[in-house]
This record gives structure tokens, sequence and C-alpha cells, in this order.
């Protein structure tokens, strides 16, 4: 909103700079965003969201009252005058006007002042009138519509002006639409009406909405001579459903929909009459029809007991401080006991609980002002926060093994779900998306991280890509409207052919081939598992109508993993589908983790096993694995052969002679080597 | 000394001072003095000597015995001691390029949300995690923001077709934390947030956000500002200064706009703060006690603080991120510098 300095310094005895007084504006009302000279006047421009509670302040006089508070100067508020000014209508006039009390809703409109003007020279007004405009912003048209909307803006209260001789019967009715009504509002839009909407009526038909825009019908033209002024209060709430309704804002309905100030329609009236006959000619020829569906102007009294407004604040104010801060706003006080009770003015109908006059007091006295505490604290200690902590140690045993975390949109669009055969899943859906791509709630990680991959290889040509993400899904739950939101962890790895895995050992370094890339990323899961200390897990066959079925997952290059037989995530080779779809190459390999069950079986603290203290003792053996024998198999069967079999390690395959490394461990002694080697024969019966 | 034994002390003298290396000369010394080794061979032929040779047979015998195991010794010596002189002599480019292990890299968000979440529980604060969609109830209705208020227009809220919607701040949380429990409350809540925004540089539909609040027994509004430096010192450094001005948000009541001075210019003025040494950093204020009353806590007996910041924001403040998007594109030449 933009503030003319010259109109504020007729409301208001101030010497101060133009940057001294948005300093103050800035910090006790709202933020300044720009100071610009204009001519001999200075506009500043203020942030208007801080101000939906202050209709009052959607204007000049209103800032000016601020003003006056902030430097504790006097305030010429013209209200009080304009409101008592009598009007002289001239008498015996021919111009009628046509509305009785029960004409105006009550429900909708709690005060309606008109009044008939005429003798009008529509022509260009004033030029201090139409420079003052268009510094403000606001496009001169003529000396009515310009003097209904510098009153406006000087004193906050909009204006209308409707053309006399284009009012059916010069009836004024102010109703709620019927269904099926239409009007054309001015600016040529042709508006369907609904039976809440407020209209201001003719005897006919709707010739305005009521405090939004006025109807073309009755539009002040440079052939009109006689007008019929509205200045009126409408009720925020169907102003605001109807301006939303419609889409369409103004002037008008930015200043209803904040509640405004009851009081202010008559005295409002009358300076654009008064401006009207000096610049316009204008004759007034009937009395302010003064129609209040109110029983008082002036909001409730307020009782505050002022130890509280200390204590609430932090800070100790003598009850005298404070009736003098609140004074300055035009707030009078009387003490009546411990209390103060507050005279609140009718322009600040915001103000209605303490906790509404504390805010005045640390604002006009500066917030500056109040000291520095902290609260007292009994030293007790909240608990830990175990999911928070849980993401935070996977992510931390993903970064030692070479991950990058990656944060991803959380929408997706119908393009991508389609790419990537997701389509058929239900999604939740947003009403209102801006863009195509977020249409709907993800409930995959997968397309994101695969664009993510994709764009990575273009971009930075990077061949050993290990990325995850750990994100929220959500998932649409049958005959309920709350999803399911669980956290799960979705990885990709792609590791470099010609330099190995980064993993020495075990050979696995130079010719990779499909087994050894999926050990290698295999390990990584299993690793992780080990770190978080999760005990029983396990990796099982995986099938199109297993648990954990993934279009995402090579079909036969895919294990699902348990931990105590708890289907939680899955691990495999790309799909070879969607390596077409995201051209992406051979040997990439995926997992997804459902967080929750990991951190749940978690452990943080290892307990101690006890280290033997003789040398254990090791035996290779070599075994030619028949046709559909699956390696974990053949190791769980081996270390099921004796108790004192510690471990087996699968250490070199070549064609289907598979070797395993066996370790023996007896707790108490020394093996020796022939007693490995009988238990090694064992095996192999 | 027989000559047997002079022939035999010459030539072992010989191939042991000409020996090469430790793993010959330990070949020799089980030659000479292993338990099938020349000298014990020797001394087999004492029983075979007459009685009155014996002792000087055995005292040169032991003395060849000593005079081997020198010879050993002094060439072990020797030998290792030119190896570690080889080893010692050897060279190498220090300044080749080290092989770094694979290392991953966390991402700045989750960083800087780590640093924020320790330093509330630093302070005492339980946090509390939300789900993302939420019900007009929480996250309007009950924090003084009914259907049709302007206050609505301030954030541009996305809507799902089931009548829920994806939230638009944390504070949806407040009014479900406190009404399941009883004060004193401090509490903090992380979470992604959501807005009907296009996106560009500085704007985006989705973002991180932190809630925090405390309710209890006198809780005052100096009492915010007091929490407020000590976070902010903690996440923008100790020499932070703070400036609150007044602004409005139905829930809360007084209201207050935090700016701090700019932590990387210390508030001179640079081009992260747009040369104005100052950066909004949130919005905060006293519980509205009609949300308190929402949440059945009586706001005759109680007060509190809350106050809100986006954590993405923070990230990119802290981090001289200037363009938002490069937060969620996955890039791994802006990941690698965290």
């Amino acid at each position: 909103m933009l503030l003319s300095l010259n109109l504020i310094r007729k409301f208001v005895d101030i010497d101060a700079s133009p940057q001294e007084i948005a300093d103050k504006i800035t910090l006790s009302l709202t933020e300044v965003e720009k100071i610009e000279k204009k001519g001999n006047d200075t506009v500043i421009e203020i942030e208007n969201k801080a101000l939906t509670h202050r209709p009052d302040c959607f204007s000049h006089l209103g800032i000016a009252r601020e003003i006056g508070a902030f430097f504790n100067k006097k305030v010429h508020d013209p209200l009080q005058e304009l409101a008592g000014k009598p009007i002289q209508p001239e008498v015996a006039s021919q111009f009628k006007l046509h509305i009785e009390p029960q004409d105006v809703n009550k429900d909708h409109c709690r005060r309606y002042c008109v009044a008939v003007l005429t003798n009008i020279t529509v022509g260009p007004s004033p030029k201090w009138m139409s420079e003052t405009l268009e510094n403000l912003g606001i496009r001169p048209i003529n000396n009515v519509v310009d003097i209904t909307n510098y009153v406006m803006i000087e004193l906050g209260q909009p204006l209308h002006a409707f053309d006399y001789d284009k009012v059916e019967d010069h009836a004024i009715k102010v109703r709620t639409a019927t269904a099926g009504e239409t009007m054309i509002t001015l600016d040529g839009k042709k508006r369907e009406l609904t039976r809440e909407m407020l209209v201001i009526a003719d005897s006919k038909k709707p010739i305005g909405l009521a405090g939004i825009m006025g109807g073309k019908n009755t539009e002040v033209t440079d052939k009109t001579t006689t007008i019929i002024l509205e200045a009126a209060t409408f009720e925020p709430m169907n102003n605001r459903k109807t301006s939303k309704a419609l889409r369409l804002r103004s002037e008008a309905s930015t200043r209803f929909e904040k509640n405004l100030d009851p009081a202010l329609p008559r005295p409002a009236l009358i300076r654009a009459i008064d401006l009207l006959i000096e610049y316009g000619d204008a004759k007034i020829v009937s009395d302010i029809v003064d129609v209040q569906h109110i029983n008082q102007t002036a909001p409730s009294p307020v009782l505050v007991p002022f130890n509280w407004i200390s204590s609430f604040l932090g800070k100790a104010f003598t009850p005298s401080d404070i009736q003098e801060i609140l004074n300055r706003i035009g707030i009078t006080s009387r003490r009546k006991e411990n209390n103060l009770e507050l005279t609140i003015p009718s322009w600040r109908n915001d103000l209605k609980m303490p906790a509404d006059i504390a805010e005045e007091v640390a604002r006009i006295s500066g917030y500056d002002e109040i000291p520095v505490t902290l609260p007292a604290h009994d030293g007790s200690l909240p608990p830990k926060n175990k999911d928070i902590q849980g993401r935070s140690r996977i992510k931390h045993i993903l970064q030692g093994m070479g991950f990058f975390e990656v944060i991803t949109s959380p929408f997706i669009g119908d393009e991508l779900l389609k790419k990537t055969d997701l389509a058929g899943h239900d999604h939740l859906e947003l009403q209102n998306p801006l863009t195509v791509d977020q249409k709907y709630m993800r409930r995959s990680l997968f397309p994101s991280l695969l664009t993510v991959l994709t764009n990575n290889m273009e971009r930075t040509k990077r061949e050993d890509i290990r990325i995850y993400e750990l994100n929220k899904l959500f998932v649409p739950v049958k005959d309920k409207k709350e999803p399911l939101e669980p956290y799960y962890l979705t990885g990709i790895m792609l590791w470099n052919m010609e330099h190995g895995t980064g993993n020495t050992e075990q050979g696995t370094g130079n010719k990779q081939n499909a087994s050894n890339l999926y050990r290698t990323s295999k390990g990584v899961v299993e690793s992780l598992f080990d770190q978080l200390n999760i005990s029983g897990y396990s990796f099982k066959p995986y099938s199109r109508d297993c648990d954990m079925y993934n279009p995402f997952f090579h079909p036969n290059m895919t294990a699902q993993i348990y931990i105590a037989d708890w289907p939680m995530g899955i691990f495999g080779a790309l799909h070879p589908h969607m390596q077409t779809v995201f051209a992406l190459p051979e040997n990439i390999f995926l997992f997804d983790l459902h967080v929750g069950t990991l951190i749940d079986h978690a452990k943080k603290t290892p307990s101690f096993q006890p280290i033997p203290s003789h040398p254990p003792v090791i035996e290779d053996k070599t075994i030619q694995m028949g046709k559909g024998v699956l390696a974990g198999d053949v190791i769980k069967k081996i270390t099921s052969t004796s108790p004192l079999i510690t471990s087996v390690e699968l250490v070199d395959m070549f064609e289907n002679n598979y070797t395993f490394r066996i370790t023996f461990q007896h707790p108490q002694r020394n093996l020796t080597d022939k007693e490995g080697a009988e238990i090694v024969t064992q095996i192999l019966t | 000394m027989t000559p047997q034994l002079k022939d035999l002390q010459q030539s072992a003298l010989k191939v042991i001072s000409s020996s090469s290396s430790i793993s010959s000369l330990d070949a020799l010394r089980v030659t000479y003095l292993g338990r099938k080794g020349e000298i014990n061979k020797l001394l087999e032929k004492l029983p075979t000597l007459a009685q009155d040779e014996r002792g000087a047979y055995g005292t040169a015998v032991n003395s060849l015995k000593q005079d081997i195991t020198k010879a050993l010794n002094d060439r072990q010596q020797e030998l290792s001691h030119s190896a570690i002189q080889q080893s010692a002599s050897q060279t190498i480019d220090v300044t080749l390029p080290g092989l770094k292990p694979p290392i991953g890299h966390i991402h700045p968000l989750t960083q800087i949300l780590g640093e924020i979440t320790d330093a509330f529980e630093r302070m005492g604060y339980e946090i509390l995690e939300g789900n993302d969609i939420e019900n007009d109830h929480y996250n309007f209705e009950v924090l003084n923001i009914p259907k049709h208020h302007p206050a609505r227009d301030l954030q541009d809220t996305f809507w799902l077709t089931n009548g829920l919607l994806p939230r638009t701040h944390t504070s949806a949380m407040q009014v479900r934390v406190m009404e399941t429990g009883k004060p004193p409350f401090r509490v903090c809540v992380p979470g992604w947030v959501y807005r009907q925004e296009r996106e560009d540089a500085t704007h985006a539909a989705y973002f991180h956000q932190v809630e925090a609040f405390a309710v209890g027994e006198h809780i005052s509004f100096s009492d915010l500002k007091g929490t407020l430096y000590t976070l902010l010192k903690q996440l923008l450094g100790e020499e932070t200064q703070l400036k609150f001005r007044a602004s409005y948000f139905p829930y809360v009541e007084p209201c207050a706009e935090v700016s701090a001075t700019c932590p990387h210019c210390k508030g001179k003025g640079c081009t992260v703060c747009s040369q104005s040494g100052w950066i909004e950093i949130l919005g905060s204020g006293m519980i509205h006690p009609t949300v308190l009353k929402n949440a059945n806590i009586d706001p005759q007996k109680y007060s509190g603080f809350a106050f809100a910041f986006g954590s993405t924001r923070l990230a990119m403040l802290k981090y001289k991120i200037n363009d938002l998007r490069l937060l969620t594109n996955g890039n791994m030449r802006f990941l690698e510098q965290f």
C-alpha cells in the first residue's frame, strides 16, 4: 500500500524525516518497503499483510494516528466534526429516493448511508487530487470517481456513486441475489450470482456487488448529472466469500473483508459531499439516509489487570505508564481496583482482550524496551526422539559407505507416474496444483531418485554413484481420509566397472560380473544392518506375488529382506524395463527399506562377547554346486554342521565350483588342524 | 684346535661374512648351530676320544661355537643395519595425490537440522514430529484462522481432493501436542510444509520449517526474546544481534517478526543480506489466548510463546546458497560440497 506523506501530515503534526517515520512504522506497525520522492511529496510503500486485522490502517488517517502515537504527537481527527456536520438539502427536491430500513439486509449490512446529489458536472478533478491519486497508484478517471477514491484513501471508507437516472424507480435495496441472477460489473465481466451474495439492487435488478464493485448498468459517465452516493459497512465474512467465489478483489473488498468501523460511513459520506460540492458543482438534494442495524458503534470496553500486563510482557509498567501509552492510540481508561477499564475507539474493534492490549503497550513503547530473560526451568529433560536419532544414525552409516543423501520433491505428475508404471496406484491428489508435475503426493522415492541418477550421469559424467533418499511416502488407506506416512530408505548403486568397487578384498576388484556386483551391493545393505546392530535379518527369494513386490526391481535378481520374519525391505537389480525408461546402463542395484522397522530393531549398545584366547583354525573347502543349489543354503548347512564353526565365507567362485572358507573356534582350548579337517569331511557327506 | 676344526672355522666364518641376507644367515645358523648342525656333529665325536683328549677337544669345539655364534650375530647386525639403511634410503614423490576411501555426503538440510535440534535439546525442548497431511481444524481453525478469515491469504494453501491439506506450517502441531498433555511444554516440531507458490530461486511449493513453543506459568514476552537470543546465537554465532518488530499472525498476540544480524558481514552489509546487515529470520509471539483455550489450557493460568522459521532458509543463509532449487535437484556437484 502506498502512502502520501503530505496527506499524512494533514492529520498529524510531525516534523520527523521520512526515514525516521519509516523506521518507526517498520518497528511498530508493518514493514516499509520503499520511500520515494514524487514531486513535492514523499511516497512510502508499506507491506499490508501485517495489517490484516487493522482495516483502520488502510487509510492515511489511520496511519497518521499510528505515527502520532509513535512520536507522541497530536492527531487532527476530522471524523467527529464531519459526523456532526449538518447537511442542508435543497427543499422540495424533485429527486426522490426510495429506501426503507427493511430493504437493507441486516445480516450482511450493518450500516447503509446514501444521499442524492445533482447538478454535477462530470469532468477532470482538481490537479492536486489527481496528482495525489496518481502518486498512490490510482488512475484518475473523473471528479466523481476520483472523489470517492480520494475519500477512501484519506479516511479508509470505500464509497460508490450510482447514476441516479439509471436506477429503476430510484429505489435502493440491499439484498442477497436470487438464484440465477447475473450482472455485469464495472470491469465489463458478466457475473453469475448465487443466493449468498449481497447485492445493491434497484426495484428490478442488481446494480452493484455490495462492497466489491459497482454495476455497469448504473455507471457514472460524462453525461451523468445526478448521483446516489453510498457509504456502507458490509459484513466481512459474506464480502470475502463473494469476492473469493467470483475471484474478484477490489480496493473496496480489501477493506470490507477486514471488518470496517461502522462509525465511518457517515463522516466519509459528508466529506465526499463537501468535495463534490466544491469540485463538481454538486447540489445536495436529499437528507442522508442512514440505516443502522447495530446497537452500538463502539467496541466493548476491555478490563485488564494492570499487573498482568507487566508479568505477561516481562517488564514493569506502572498503571499510569500503561494509561499514558494507551491514551496515545485513542484508548481512554480508568482504574478500577487492580484493573484498568479501557474504552476502545470505534476504529479499533480488533482490541478485544487483555493480550491485545498487551501488544499495544509493547508495540507503542517499543519491543526493544522489553528486557531479555529466560523462562524458569525445573531442569527436567524431555525424552529423546528415537525416530529422529535413528534416521540420523542411518544417514551417518551410509555416509561412511560412500552414499550421497539426496532430497527430492514430494510431488509427482502423471507423466512420471505413467513412465514408471505407477499410474494404476491410488495417490493423494492435489485440487489446486500449480504445475502438472505437482499433481499428486508421491508414494515411491524411485521415480525422482532414478531421475537424479540419470541427471548426474549426464551432467557430472560420473560412473560411480551411490545415492539415497530417506523420506516420507504418502500411502492412501481404503475407507480412511488420512493416509499412512511411512518413512522409506531408498538407495541406488552404480559401480564404476573399471576402477572396481573400492572393495579390494575377495578379488572383486577386477573383472566384474553380475554376481560380483550383486554381492558388493548386497554387502552394502548387510553392512548397514550390521552397523545398526540388527540381528536376525535374512534375504529371501522374490517373485511377482511376494510380500514386497515392486515394479522397479528385476524379476530374477532381487531378494526380499526380512527381519525376524517381518518383511521390511527389498534389494536387487534395476528392472530392465526401468533401465530402458531412464536410459541407464546395466547392473544398477537398488534397495528400499522400511525405516520404522530398521529403527525398531536397531540396537544402540551391542553386548560384549568374550574374545576367545586361542587362535582359530581355518579350512578352505571347494564344493561343486549342483543346479539350483543356493549359496545361502549351503552356507547355512555348513554352519549347522558343528557348533565349532564360527563363520563361513564364500571366497571364490569358478564356474560352479564355490570355495568356502570355514573358521573353527573352540571357546576353551586349541583346536588341531586334524579336528577341523574331520568336520570338513562331515560337511562333504 | 685340530686342523679339521680350523678348516671348519675358516669356511664357516667365510660363508657367514659373505652371506647377503637375513634368511641365508638363518639357514647358516641351522647348518652350524642347529640340532643336527656341524657343531653338534663335532660334539658327538667326544665319547670316541681318549679320556685325556676330551677336555681340550671340548674346549676347542666350544670356542669354535662361540666364534661362529659371534660371527652370525655380527653379520646379522650388519645385515639388518644395512637393510634398514637401504629401506630408509628409498624415496617417494610425497606430492602423489592420495587415494581417498569413498565417503559420502549428508545433505546440507539434514546437517542444519541436526544443529537446530541439538540446540533445542540443549534448551530442554522435546523434539516431536507430526503428519504432513493435516486437516483444516488443526492447520487453521484452532489457530484462530477461521474459514473466510483474510489471514488465510497469508498462506497459499494446497488442498487435496479428499478435503485434507498438506500442512502450510508446522504450527499445526501446536494444539495437537497441547491437547494431549499438560503444561509445562517445551516442544520443537521440525517438518516439511507446503505452499501453493510458483517455484523460483527463493520460493518453493514445499520447504522445511521448525516450529517451537513453550507453555507454562508466568512465561512472558521477555522470555520469548531471551529464548530467541539463546537459540539464534547458537545457530548464527555468538555475536548475533536481533531486532523485534510488530507484525500479525492470528495465532499470536503480541506478534513479533524477528531479524538477525547477517552472520556473514556481522551487520555491516553484504550481498547475502542485500547490504542491509539484517536478515528476516522468523515469526514469533505470545500464543493467542484463543489457541490455548482451543487446546483446553486455561489462559488465565498459563501463557506461552511460539515461533517458527524456515530451516531451508536457514541452510541457504548459512551456506550462502543462492538458489533454493539446488537443495532438491540431487546434483552431486552441489551435494559433495557439504
